[in-house]
């Protein structure tokens, strides 16, 4: 009874924090998925399915989800450059502990900061009001031409997702780590003395034991470029090409008023991510 | 005056306050009757003596002002204000709380009923909407002998919000630039001013025009140059009532948009990379004669004079003059409203909060100190403007739209997502803005330019019927 009571205590505060400020408020986004509404509530109108409606017949508001395929690419460079050093990192080399500290670094970091210095970072400067950011100088020192990064549609998703690998890949690369660590030291031993090579170890041991993680992160991951945000949203504001969903809802919430169709746009999104992480377990599923 | 960095940064939040705020005030027609640069100096002081003879000594109690000038909190400005106020009525304690993103957090803030005492009045609202959060300050009759810009807010002949201040519509140039360039004589039509720019990129160091593009609000200040340049106080109402298309060959949208696509297009025109650029850099590189020209409402002269007081340039080499749409050899300029101010009609002290709204408007002097119109009617204009009295430039204010229509032209808006005023990523401002700097030629701007008339003239006619 005792002990119950001690669980239940426990659980009370989560609890009350997870149903404030998540499930009451998705569940109120539900509801305001099915009305005409702006944003300060007056003259609410229910209108059903209507914006839905909308949301499906409305092309443009999928082409967004053009850019969420610059994403997924680069988060999947970005699970294999993780696995990599993680794999790296977990070997018997010098100052690793050094190393795992400065890749996991950027995640700390407060993404407006983030976003600040990439805009430097990539700035193309015209020698009156500002100079070229680091990159630009660079290139300038190896004797190449200046390029506009984030004025240029296309090379500025690339840019955009460079920003994004290197502000998350520390998740990656932690979550890998504790996993590689959790396999026990005997069978690295026993691989060893049995002669097995790097790659073999890799592809024998570290591989099929941290499988779960791999498929956690990569489902992370698609949900991850589905609903990129605040990257783009901060140093582009969406511009030359590099809107995504995210920034539509938004914007179609906060710049149009009309928060009824955003909420509907924000349930399909969230559809869209339950629908792609089913059809991953199940396609993971079979090939076991 | 001095400014800290942490006061900059406020102020460039206000500014992109002032930016958006601006984009409600050309939208629905509004004005009340023509507001020439003469001063009907009786007017005012009636106001004045009105508001002073109202003064209540006995009022009492504590309100809370919501605002959006978190750099004059900062500052100790409204503490100042504070005291002009208990001069006239010293039992009411007023409290200030303001917000860097002062239009989204008031918006949450009136999902309840607590949201202060008075507040600038948020853009968004629907003017419909007034009443249901804020109290009357009287009748449009009567108020309007003695303020601007009531139209917007006012729901069947009561009024719901005051004039705090509002601005002129033009573009900023730096004198002396202009001057070194050898340009004697301001221009007179948009292919004058084109041809300036190239003269001031072949004579000069200066980027001719600074396109700030990467605030992205900085590009919705060309917005506020179509009015002035159609000359014409009921465009906004001729567009619904007579259903002309946006763009159209000479249309004052074309006019003000196919120079923004000429300059952009031209990369010798402006600054090298318009997704880095900065706008509180911009400030001190303009005074220092490194930016020549920039379009920005009157609301900006202060702060760019602001800066070249301390990078100890002249100030009065900020220059101001109005888009030059010439119509029949005259220039036009329109004035809008800054954000309003308004009571919370569940306010505990009502009556003081009123006062304090009325005083605000009237007797504070805060439009004068900021550099901006006043309010009132007859007001004397202020010295950043001068310029455009020496050009003769009619300053004027939009007239009212009628009943049947009040609202519809924000309606059709947002609805179409053409939102001449806003800034979402998908606005064909942008749109055009980068179409020209990448390169594109005119096809580009008509091709946005026939999109933006098909989005509002279908959404037009399912509105209007």
């Amino acid at each position: 009874m005792q002990k119950m009571l001690t669980v239940c205590l426990f659980l009370l505060v989560p609890t009350v924090l997870l149903v404030t400020f998540t499930y009451i408020p998705a569940a109120e986004m539900f509801k305001y998925s099915l009305e005409e509404r702006d944003q300060f509530g007056v003259n609410v109108k229910f209108v059903g399915l209507e914006n839905y409606k909308t949301v499906f017949t409305t092309p443009e508001y999928f082409a967004a989800f053009k850019n969420s395929l610059y994403y997924l690419a680069g988060s999947f460079i970005q699970l294999a450059l993780a696995l990599f050093l993680a794999t790296v990192l977990c070997s018997k080399i010098r100052f690793g502990n050094f190393f795992k500290g400065v890749l996991f670094f950027p995640y700390m970091i407060n993404t407006v900061a983030v976003a600040l210095i990439f805009r430097r970072f990539f700035q193309r400067g015209d020698g009156i009001t500002n100079t070229d950011g680091t990159l630009n100088s660079i290139i300038t020192l190896l004797g190449g031409d200046p390029i506009k990064f984030l004025s240029t549609e296309g090379l500025v998703n690339i840019c955009l997702v460079f920003v994004s690998i290197w502000r998350y890949i520390g998740f990656d690369l932690v979550m890998f780590i504790g996993a590689i660590q959790s396999v026990s030291p005997d069978i690295y031993e026993a691989a060893e003395l049995d002669g097995a090579n790097r790659f073999q170890v890799f592809r024998y041991i570290i591989a099929p034991s941290i499988r779960p993680i791999i498929l956690l992160q990569m489902i992370l991951a698609v949900k991850g470029a589905i609903s990129v945000y605040e990257i783009p949203f901060i140093i582009t504001g969406g511009r030359f090409g590099s809107s995504t969903f995210v920034i539509q809802t938004t914007e179609t919430a906060f710049k149009f008023q009309k928060v009824g169709l955003a909420s509907a746009m924000a349930v399909v999104l969230f559809f869209i991510i339950v629908i792609v992480t089913i059809i991953q377990k199940l396609v993971f599923k079979e090939e076991k | 005056m001095s400014t800290s960095i942490k006061r900059k940064a406020a102020l460039c939040l206000a500014l992109v306050m002032t930016g958006s705020m601006l984009s409600a005030c050309g939208n629905s027609d509004s004005g009340s009757g023509s507001a020439s640069n003469s001063n009907e100096t009786t007017a005012a002081a009636t106001a004045a003596d009105n508001s002073s003879a109202d003064a209540d000594t006995a009022l009492t109690g504590t309100i809370k002002v919501l605002h959006h000038r978190t750099d004059r909190d900062q500052d100790g400005t409204m503490a100042k204000l504070t005291e002009g106020f208990n001069a006239l009525y010293p039992d009411v304690k007023v409290e200030y709380q303001s917000f860097t993103n002062y239009a989204d957090d008031i918006a949450t803030m009136m999902q309840s009923d607590n949201y202060g005492d008075v507040v600038m009045t948020p853009q968004a609202l629907k003017q419909a909407d007034l009443p249901n959060f804020f109290a009357s300050f009287g009748s449009y009759d009567e108020l309007s002998k003695d303020y601007y810009w009531l139209e917007n807010y006012s729901v069947d002949g009561s009024v719901y919000a005051l004039p705090t201040g509002g601005t002129a519509s033009g573009i900023l140039y730096n004198k002396k630039v202009w001057a070194d360039a050898g340009i004697t004589e301001l221009p007179k039509t948009t292919d004058e001013f084109l041809a300036c720019l190239r003269q001031i990129k072949e004579n000069t160091e200066a980027i001719p025009y600074y396109t700030n593009y990467n605030a992205g609000w900085c590009i919705t200040q060309w917005q506020s140059l179509v009015v002035g340049a159609s000359g014409d106080p009921d465009f906004n109402t001729k567009l619904l009532t007579e259903k002309t298309d946006l763009f159209s060959e000479g249309s004052a949208y074309d006019a003000v948009y196919g120079t923004l696509f000429d300059i952009y297009a031209d990369p010798s025109l402006h600054e090298e990379d318009p997704m880095t650029t900065d706008w509180e850099g911009c400030k001190p590189a303009f005074a220092q004669g490194k930016i020549a020209t920039m379009v920005l409402g009157s609301w900006a002269i202060s702060q760019f004079q602001e800066a070249a007081v301390q990078v100890g340039t002249d100030p009065a080499d900020v220059g101001y003059m109005p888009f030059p749409n010439s119509i029949n050899g005259k220039i036009y300029s329109v004035s809008s409203n800054d954000y309003m101010m308004s009571v919370n009609k569940n306010s505990a002290n009502l009556e003081a909060a009123m006062a304090y709204a009325k005083w605000f408007c009237t007797d504070s002097g805060f439009a004068q100190n900021e550099g901006e119109i006043s309010g009132l009617k007859g007001a004397a204009m202020p010295a950043t403007l001068s310029s455009f009295d020496e050009l003769g430039v009619e300053l004027f204010v939009e007239n009212p739209c009628p009943d049947e229509l009040v609202g519809k032209w924000d309606e059709i808006a947002k609805t179409s997502e053409v939102d001449p005023w806003g800034d979402a990523s998908t606005n064909y401002k942008f749109r055009m803005a980068e179409a020209a700097f990448q390169g594109k030629d005119r096809t580009a701007y008509d091709e946005i330019a026939a999109d933006v008339n098909a989005a509002w003239n279908s959404t037009r006619d399912s509105i209007l019927g």
